[in-house]
């Protein structure tokens, strides 16, 4: 057994017994252009770790994360911004109307006037921490041209599923409503994110698409698409890992965790082919030993037989926080291997704004074979 | 040079030189001729003056041919009607052979508003770079 779990092979209740898994900070495993952070001291998670683990109590958990969480919060106020922020409270989405949420609205300077693109950044950190000052928003806002929007969503240790979905649900929709006022074109959002926020990313598309909503594109890195384990995955270890994935969802799905009674606005690879008919173009980026590796490749496989436009990009030797993220979602430094990667998920964001790849008549199509052969 | 005149679907006319081509391999198949060297096009508002039989056509053939450009002249004179000629322009520019970094609009002296109306509408609705409209007279 690895240093990780050395003595400790029940961790928080889990088992993971010798043999099951493979300790991939090994260097042995990685791309060589790309093995920094495969030694990271498990200790530097220990403060994330207890944030969802099942032993530590809740109300230690409220009190540890608000805390962080206002970490996070004074730097990136204190930080000095390349672009304008302006926050608002919004209220909340259909479904959860009492509750109003905090969204971000990043401008750069190099706008239009008027009718901008709006790129939809769903911050990630495990749906424990959101920590804005990890992703290179407003970076991404300047290179594209486009209003960035940042919702603020809560995290699984002050509500569970599906409060973070309700919340990106009710950002979206405060800005489709008001895209004039904001200078976007209500027509021209991508949707992004990295680790959770392309999980949520996804998830959220789903509640959209439920709602009439039809995002432009979907850009996400290494999203976690499913609770469910599957044999010949979920065996590696490293930073945020299968025990981590695990831990992590469970927290946030509570008793629902692992069930297939909750449908793709929880995770992604909860959906039927027929729930991917419409579905935005999306383009993942995933890295070989992402705990749910073989989910995702499912995913995809269902967007491509629900005929969406979608690309997967599978990064190996790479694990779920490598530095081949470094330039994307700020893992380590960045290199000439990570570069490339970030230019290639840049490359695609360009496309969503530039290409209108969307595929409404696969909808027509569906529901015209539909009433051929089962009748009206 | 061959010049093409023909109307658009039944939205103006559009004044075609003839394109560069080269010869491309296509895999299993041998080779085949493509049109190349992509050109500039000019969407040229006019409220529809120029049609195949306008005193100006072989004046505008010869401008076109000269100049290796594709001359798009609805005959619309508002924004919406004139937007569906952008349309057209960014949804089929490589049959038409045109670089859409390359289109620019521009007016005569009647219509120079509507032609900067244009502009507004592609910069609003469509995600490319376009210039302010200019003067052009036949």
């Amino acid at each position: 057994m690895w240093k990780k779990f050395e003595g400790d092979r029940n961790k928080d209740g889990i088992i993971v017994e010798d043999g099951r898994m493979i300790d991939i900070t090994d260097p042995k495993w990685g791309h060589p252009d790309g093995s920094d952070f495969w030694d990271l001291d498990p200790k530097l998670n220990e403060a994330t770790a207890m944030l969802y683990s099942p032993s530590v109590p809740q109300e230690e958990k409220l009190a540890a994360g608000k805390a962080r969480q206002q970490a996070y919060m004074e730097q990136w106020w204190a930080s000095e911004h390349t672009c304008e922020v302006e926050k608002y409270a919004v209220p909340g989405c259909e479904e959860e109307p009492d509750t109003p949420v905090e969204v971000w609205v990043i401008k750069p300077n190099n706008l239009k006037k008027r009718k901008n693109r709006a790129l939809f950044y769903v911050v990630g950190g495990g749906l424990t921490g959101l920590n804005p000052n990890a992703y290179p928003i407003e970076r991404m806002c300047e290179q594209h041209k486009c209003v960035g929007i940042v919702p603020i969503y809560r995290l699984s240790w002050e509500a569970q599923y599906p409060a973070a979905i309700n919340d990106l649900h009710a950002a979206y929709k405060w800005m489709f409503d008001n895209a004039d006022d904001l200078g976007i074109h209500s027509d021209k959002v991508v949707m992004s994110g990295s680790s959770t926020g392309g999980h949520l990313a996804l998830a959220t598309a789903f509640r959209l698409k439920r709602y009439g909503y039809s995002p432009r594109g979907i850009v996400v890195v290494s999203a976690q698409t499913d609770d469910r384990e599957k044999d010949g995955d979920s065996l590696y270890t490293g930073m945020w890992d299968a025990v981590e994935q695990h831990d992590g969802l469970y927290n946030w799905l509570g008793r629902n965790f692992a069930s297939n009674r909750v449908g793709p606005e929880a995770l992604p690879n909860h959906a039927t082919i027929e729930d991917c008919i419409g579905f935005p173009p999306t383009f993942m980026y995933q890295a070989e030993m992402d705990p749910d590796i073989l989910q995702n490749v499912e995913f995809y496989t269902k967007l491509l037989k629900a005929h969406t436009f979608v690309e997967y990009h599978v990064y190996g030797g790479a694990h779920h926080s490598n530095a081949i993220w470094a330039v994307i979602k700020n893992c380590g430094e960045p290199s000439e291997y990570s570069q490339r990667a970030a230019d290639c998920f840049d490359s695609n964001i360009e496309d969503c704004f530039k290409y209108d790849l969307r595929r409404p008549w696969v909808v027509d199509d569906y529901k015209e074979a539909f009433k051929k052969r089962f009748g009206e | 040079m061959n010049v093409e005149v023909y109307d658009y679907e039944g939205l103006g006319t559009v004044i075609d030189p003839e394109s560069d081509t080269k010869e491309i391999t296509v895999i299993l198949i041998g080779k085949q001729t493509v049109k190349c060297n992509p050109r500039p096009g000019i969407i040229y508002v006019t409220g529809g003056k120029v049609t195949p039989d306008c005193a100006e056509i072989a004046a505008l053939k010869k401008y076109c041919a000269d100049n290796k450009v594709v001359l798009i002249c609805p005959a619309a004179t508002e924004g919406e009607e004139l937007g569906k000629t952008y349309k057209y322009v960014y949804n089929k520019y490589k049959d038409l052979n045109i670089d859409i970094a390359k289109v620019t609009v521009k007016g005569d002296e009647d219509y120079m508003d509507a032609a900067q109306e244009l502009v507004d509408y592609a910069l609003d609705e469509f995600d490319e770079e376009l210039e302010d409209a200019t003067k052009f007279a036949m």
